[in-house]
């Protein structure tokens, strides 16, 4: 059996790179494919640990995630296409109305 | 050397090398090609723990639907002709998230966890089996989380319908 | 002796009347008839105190209320009636009374009559208050109202600019001597525990040497800046710009007669410090003889006799200064008297002129005003020291006395004897006499004043002329109070201790008689010297301006350079101005630029500026860009995960 911290390790290799994917893309598209990544390193967490507890509840989390992260992508996608009709274009850098 | 450790090994690795292919492929849709083969490697990570449930939920929900939605929006939006990384994030954001993987390791590994607290033992789960296991405790301890997301499906269901609309306000005028 | 509480409350409940009825029922005459009245009671009332004392040489000490307890002593509301402040208070009010009826004339048409009245009622209550009280306190109370009432009549004429000014200067000058006598009054609370004259003196040889020095030189400053000695006697001048009335009753008889009284009342202190008498000697000859010099050059008829009260009031201090405290009272009494009358002549004269000041532009006014003349002459010859009017036997003793203590005393009190006669028969001749060089506008409208004004200055010259003869009675009737061994209030060890100190005067013999005096004056060298000075001071006058046969102007221009130190007051005034008005001033604007200006703006803008400048910076960190801020996110998180990891 591989002890659960290997699997947490695992995990937190796997938040960092989609945490830095999110930062260095600049395709608004990629940076929601990095989130993805994120999300699914957090479900690797919650197993990891529910092998450690002797419980279930984690994978019952990680159901929720996963319906919630489908949710998310559909709602995420058509803001994307909205922005994309507005301004014709999906580069990150010209998304900065909030500029001072 | 035990089945489960070369799993965990191999599928390890190769979810590493595909997150680095999502991170830096210029392509987005080898970016996405990327993340699938992530997803199937968590996913074969979570049957080498023994949930075999969300295991193939990770596969029939992200694999699957998420990502068709991933490839459609893509192949909307003409191709992105940009540069794929920005260079002067790259120079801060590599250095802080190595360090925090450091720290996030440090902390997995050193870090003083709680001892059992769940009723499935491995004995209890060899004879149930992980779905019933799941199942049970979906229905009856979180059965109103559970109804709660199916909700929020529909409204997103919605949103996305909402947002994904072409404008109508031409119709609109010829109807007046 | 109850009595004696009408005299202090009875110009008050006249002040009280006119100030607030004044306006509206009591219009001009019935407010001067008011205040006169009111200070009339206050002198009936005295005189008959006087005589009372007088005849048994008793002291009567009366307590109204208590005003304030402070620890075991209370300060209370009191009166001290013994010969020595009979005497003072019968010179105020009696005086007052007949300025006051001066005063119906004087202020006859002027718009603000009824204020006039009520504010001198106000200077007499508070005068009144500080010659009666038997504690440092209620005098204090009296010298500071006093100083209230000058200011308030000094700038009665508030809408002239040079009026107001002199106000708040004469204001200010005095507070600087007021602050100095409020330190003594609290250096001899905390000695003696109490502040009532009669403890006080009792408990004089308990103290040090150095104390009672220190609290003696204190309120002797008082006396400097109330008095206008030198070298607070700047405002005395400049007060002039108040009515003739005022100048007469405050600068001449009363208030700045104050400071004297109060060396006298509390003689046992002065007296038991050796150093203090030298101060008081010093300072008042100094005064005597500077002020004389002052008067020499002077062309406004009012300046020239300011001058003259500064000069005298030096005389009493010299006096005091001597040792000789019954002398220096005496010659008060008797300066009281003939300088109110000289004021009030000289008011008679501006009143005819319509305020004409300047004596270059007068002259032959002895044909149209008599009276004024008449009377001025006498005051005139009393100032100067000739006999028989009272100058000659109130001066004279003093200058007399000094050559037997200390001979350098003499000759600056000699020499600012001749000085008195000299300039006050200038003025003489000037006004008087001599050629007409009035305005002949003016000069057709010349006359004598209305009997009003002329019956007091008829009245005052009378007292000048016959006030000499009671020198004797005045004598022994103060001797209850400033000869130790005959002061009843004293015990024995302070009676012991003020003799010693007043032993400078032990061989000083003053024949007490008018006549022993005149004649021993007059066959002494040193009396005939005297004399010959003041006769000889009017002579030069009457050669100067009256015949003409030496020029005032070439003698100006042969001494030039002493000509401009005196038009300039010695440059007193000058140097107060570039060192403490004029340099206080530039101080504070240094102050303005450098310390709020550049401080404090400095401080305030610049916290407004550095909040900026950190704003302009912590901007940048808004980009707009979500990768920008997912990045501080991040690097928030390690930040903080660092933290908790390694420090706790």
């Amino acid at each position: 059996m591989v002890p659960y911290e290997f699997y947490v390790a695992l995990s937190g290799l796997l938040l960092v790179l989609g945490l830095i994917g999110v930062i260095i893309r600049k395709n608004i598209i990629a940076m929601l494919i990095s989130t993805e990544l994120m999300l699914n390193s957090v479900n690797l967490a919650f197993v990891a640990f529910d092998m450690k507890l002797q419980d279930v509840s984690g994978q019952v989390f990680v159901f929720f995630i996963l319906t919630i992260a489908a949710a998310e992508a559909a709602v995420g996608l058509g803001l994307i296409m909205a922005i994309y009709r507005l301004k014709k274009d999906v580069d990150v850098e010209k998304l900065t109305e909030l500029k001072y | 050397m035990e089945l489960d450790v070369i799993a965990f090994w191999s599928f390890a690795t190769l979810a590493v090398i595909s997150a680095f292919g999502v991170v830096f492929f210029r392509n987005i849709i080898y970016s996405v090609l990327s993340l699938i083969s992530t997803l199937i490697m968590i996913s074969g990570l979570f049957f080498s723990m023994g949930a075999e449930l969300i295991g193939a939920l990770q596969i029939l929900i992200y694999a699957v639907a998420i990502v068709v939605f991933y490839v459609l929006v893509i192949s909307t939006v003409p191709e992105y002709k940009g540069q794929a990384i920005d260079p002067k994030y790259m120079l801060l954001s590599i250095p802080v998230g190595f360090l925090l993987f450091l720290e996030l390791a440090y902390v997995s590994i050193y870090g003083a966890w709680a001892s059992n607290t769940g009723i499935f033992t491995p004995e209890v789960l060899s004879e149930v089996g992980n779905v019933k296991a799941v199942s049970t405790i979906l229905f009856s301890k979180y059965l109103f989380p559970f109804e709660v997301a199916s909700l929020i499906l529909l409204v997103a269901m919605i949103g996305a319908i909402v947002l994904g609309r072409k404008e109508q306000a031409m119709d609109e005028e010829e109807v007046k | 002796m109850e009595y004696l509480w009408v005299i202090p409350f009875s110009p008050l409940i006249a002040f009280l009347i006119i100030g607030l009825f004044g306006y509206k029922l009591l219009k001009e005459p019935l407010s001067g008839i008011v205040a006169v009245i009111g200070v009339a009671i206050s002198a009936i009332a005295s005189v008959i105190g006087f005589i009372d004392v007088a005849t048994t040489g008793n002291y009567y000490d009366l307590k109204l209320f208590t005003w304030m307890p402070i620890g075991d002593y209370e300060i209370a509301v009191s009166i001290l009636w013994d010969p020595l402040s009979a005497l003072m208070t019968c010179v105020v009010t009696c005086v007052s009374t007949f300025i006051f009826i001066f005063a119906t004339g004087y202020m006859k048409d002027d718009p603000a009559y009824p204020r006039f009245f009520a504010y001198l009622s106000l200077f007499v209550f508070m005068m009144l208050m500080l010659t009666l009280g038997d504690n440092l306190v209620q005098l204090f109370f009296g010298w500071e109202g006093v100083g209230l009432a000058s200011y308030l009549l000094i700038g009665f004429w508030h809408y002239k600019r040079s009026a107001s000014v002199a106000a708040l200067e004469s204001f200010v000058v005095n507070r600087v001597g007021d602050w100095l006598f409020l330190l003594g009054v609290l250096l001899a609370f905390v000695t003696f525990g109490t502040l009532d004259y009669l403890d006080l003196f009792n408990k004089l040889p308990e103290a040090g040497y150095w104390t009672i020095t220190a609290i003696a030189l204190l309120l002797f400053g008082g006396a400097v800046g109330k008095s206008a000695q030198i070298p607070l006697h700047i405002w005395l001048p400049n007060a002039m710009e108040g009515p003739t009335p005022v100048s007469a009753l405050i600068h001449a008889a009363t208030m700045v007669a104050a400071g004297v009284y109060m060396v006298a009342r509390v003689m046992p202190v002065f007296a038991a410090s050796d150093l203090a008498l030298d101060t008081v000697l010093f300072v008042g000859t100094m005064s005597a003889f500077i002020a004389a010099t002052m008067g020499l050059v002077q062309n406004d008829i009012k300046r020239i006799i300011a001058y003259s009260t500064l000069s005298q009031l030096g005389y009493m201090f010299a006096a005091e200064g001597l040792g000789l405290f019954g002398e220096g009272m005496f010659h008060l009494a008797s300066h009281a008297v003939f300088k109110a009358l000289l004021f009030l002549a000289a008011g008679s004269v501006l009143i005819a002129l319509h305020h004409l000041l300047d004596v270059q532009k007068m002259g032959q006014i002895a044909k149209y005003m008599p009276i004024t003349a008449g009377t001025f002459l006498i005051g005139a010859l009393a100032l100067a020291g000739i006999p028989p009017f009272a100058g000659f036997f109130s001066k004279d003793p003093i200058i007399e006395a000094a050559y037997e203590i200390n001979w350098v005393v003499w000759a600056f009190l000699w020499m600012g004897a001749g000085l008195t006669a000299f300039y006050i028969f200038r003025l003489f001749f000037l006004a008087f006499l001599d050629g007409d060089r009035l305005d002949p506008h003016i000069r057709k409208h010349v006359h004598e004043s209305p009997p009003n004004m002329t019956v007091p200055l008829i009245v005052l010259a009378t007292g000048a002329a016959t006030l000499g003869f009671f020198k004797e009675f005045f004598a022994h009737f103060l001797r209850p109070s400033l000869d130790p061994l005959s002061m009843k209030f004293l015990n024995e060890d302070t009676k012991i201790l003020v003799e010693e100190g007043l032993s400078r005067a032990h061989h000083v013999h003053i024949a007490e008689s008018w006549w022993e005096f005149m004649v021993h004056s007059l066959t002494s060298p040193l009396g005939l010297l005297a004399l010959a000075t003041a006769l000889g001071g009017i002579f030069v006058a009457y050669i100067m301006y009256q015949v003409r046969w030496i020029d005032p102007a070439w003698l100006v221009k042969m001494f030039k350079p002493i000509y401009l130190l005196l038009w300039n007051r010695w440059y007193f005034d000058f140097f107060y101005y570039a060192i403490f008005a004029y340099g206080y001033y530039k101080f504070s604007k240094l102050l303005w630029k450098g310390g709020d200006k550049i401080v404090i703006d400095g401080v305030v803008h610049g916290s407004g500026k550095v909040s900026m400048f950190t704003g302009d910076i912590l901007k940048l960190t808004q980009t707009g860009r979500i990768s920008a801020y997912v990045l501080q996110m991040a690097i928030g998180m390690l930040v903080f995960l660092s933290l908790f990891l390694f420090l706790t």
